[in-house]
């Protein structure tokens, strides 16, 4: 995955924020997958629409931390989440 | 920032999050929305009268469903009447792909066209259940009062199953389908699909109970129960059954607290506590489903206790009694008492057969 990859959920699941915590639901098994906070806020952007670049961006703003440390967050983070087969191909 | 986590929850504690999450909050977590009462069958046994009046539009189903997502609700049963008479069915169906739930169809199958099980597989819907009342058209036809709609039922089975769409075989057992149980079965495994049988009865919505005379006699109740005791008859491979534990009804006086991760929408937008529990707690077209559910209106029902049942927790079988709150205030309109009818009658007459052990 490159910075200028749109990473997006797989458009079947069932996702819901609760309490400010994204909950994950698979139709097949009704698995469910919680996220944390920060997992939640990127989950929400990872629409298709923005890139790593982008969503790096966007959490520097919100976040104080330095932006090599969040972009590499971001991408373990999405690595993981493909992993569990949670991302479109 | 906190580093990214991802958990799955494991099954074991699937309780504790939903108790977290949404029974501590009575936060909506399983509505079962009914998106008509038209039915193209005349079942025997049917609560409804079949007339749909005041039915909510398209876009208040819209209007809806965001409303429910945007509450957290999960589970989303979608039952009638028969859905599939609904004109905009497909619309909603084509709605819910983007709007996403965990989505259960009920249905008797008859209505389904190539187009209508294209997007029921294009939803991806946990499961598809169909009522089933027979193994043959004779018998099954009998019960639905319509010729033919055992033919279509089966064929619509057939067509989803190759469709890849998890279809359930909803048997249900009445006095005029009883001698054909194994049959059924036997059709189900046939079929290839998962099969769930039931033969509660529930008293007409208008609380009339004539229709509880279609349900199985006392003598074929206990024939059932003598057969799951001693010949291990499965009336359901829906789900796993440990080992020691009865298929049959669980007991014990039954406090479901329906109104807290429960409701129920009726076809002209009245919210209900439960499917069965025809108590109106507001309706849609009045104010959004989430202020509804906010009503204290409801809070004996979501707060009941075994010792709020004064009549009942004097009886005998309270300890192994199924009774049903809904089925209770259909009969007699008072939910916390008994339900002479459709449960006292018949667990007593199990209890006088020998089936079930009061001590």
């Amino acid at each position: 995955m490159d910075n200028e990859n749109k990473p997006v959920r797989r458009s079947d699941l069932v996702w819901r924020e609760i309490d400010g915590e994204v909950v994950i639901i698979s139709p097949d098994n009704k698995a469910i997958h919680t996220l944390n906070d920060a997992g939640s806020r990127i989950w929400t952007l990872i629409n298709g629409d923005s890139d790593v670049n982008t969503i790096t961006a966007i959490l520097c703003r919100e976040f104080d931390e330095k932006e090599e440390d969040i972009k590499k967050d971001i991408y373990e983070y999405l690595n993981n989440l493909k992993q569990l087969n949670l991302l479109e191909e | 920032m906190d580093t990214c986590e991802y958990k799955a929850i494991p099954q074991s504690s699937y309780e504790d999050f939903i108790k977290d999450k949404y029974w501590s909050k009575n936060r909506p977590m399983n509505i079962h929305f009914e998106l008509t009462q038209k039915c193209n069958l005349r079942c025997i046994h049917c609560l409804f009268n079949h007339e749909s009046k005041d039915e909510l539009s398209t876009q208040e189903i819209f209007t809806i469903l965001t409303q429910l997502a945007r509450l957290g609700v999960l589970n989303l049963t979608l039952s009638g009447g028969e859905i599939f008479t609904r004109k905009d069915i497909g619309e909603i169906l084509d709605f819910l792909r983007i709007q996403r739930f965990i989505v259960s169809i009920y249905t008797n199958g008859t209505l389904l066209n190539a187009s209508f099980i294209e997007k029921v597989a294009a939803l991806k819907t946990f499961d598809i259940q169909i009522s089933v009342y027979g193994a043959t058209s004779d018998v099954h036809d009998a019960i639905t009062g319509i010729p033919g709609s055992f033919q279509k039922t089966i064929k619509s089975i057939r067509k989803l199953s190759d469709a890849r769409v998890p279809v359930l075989f909803k048997g249900f057992l009445l006095e005029k389908n009883f001698q054909q149980r194994r049959q059924m079965i036997k059709l189900a495994n046939e079929l290839g699909v998962l099969y769930a049988f039931d033969f509660n009865m529930i008293p007409m919505e208008n609380g009339d109970i004539k229709n509880l005379s279609a349900g199985l006699t006392n003598v074929q109740l206990e024939k059932i129960y003598q057969e799951v005791a001693e010949e291990g008859l499965i009336l359901r491979n829906n789900v796993k059954i440990k080992s020691g534990e009865s298929q049959l009804p669980k007991g014990g006086g039954v406090i479901c607290n329906p109104g807290r991760i429960n409701g129920c929408i009726g076809s002209n937008g009245d919210v209900f506590p439960c499917p069965i529990l025809r108590l109106t707690i507001g309706n849609i077209r009045e104010k959004p489903f989430e202020e509804i559910w906010e009503t204290d209106k409801i809070d004996p029902i979501r707060y009941m206790k075994p010792s709020d049942l004064k009549e009942c927790s004097d009886c005998s079988i309270i300890s192994f009694c199924n009774r049903c709150p809904g089925v209770a205030y259909l009969e007699t309109g008072n939910y916390l008492g008994p339900a002479p009818f459709s449960v006292c009658s018949k667990y007593k007459s199990l209890v006088n057969a020998r089936m079930i052990d009061p001590s």
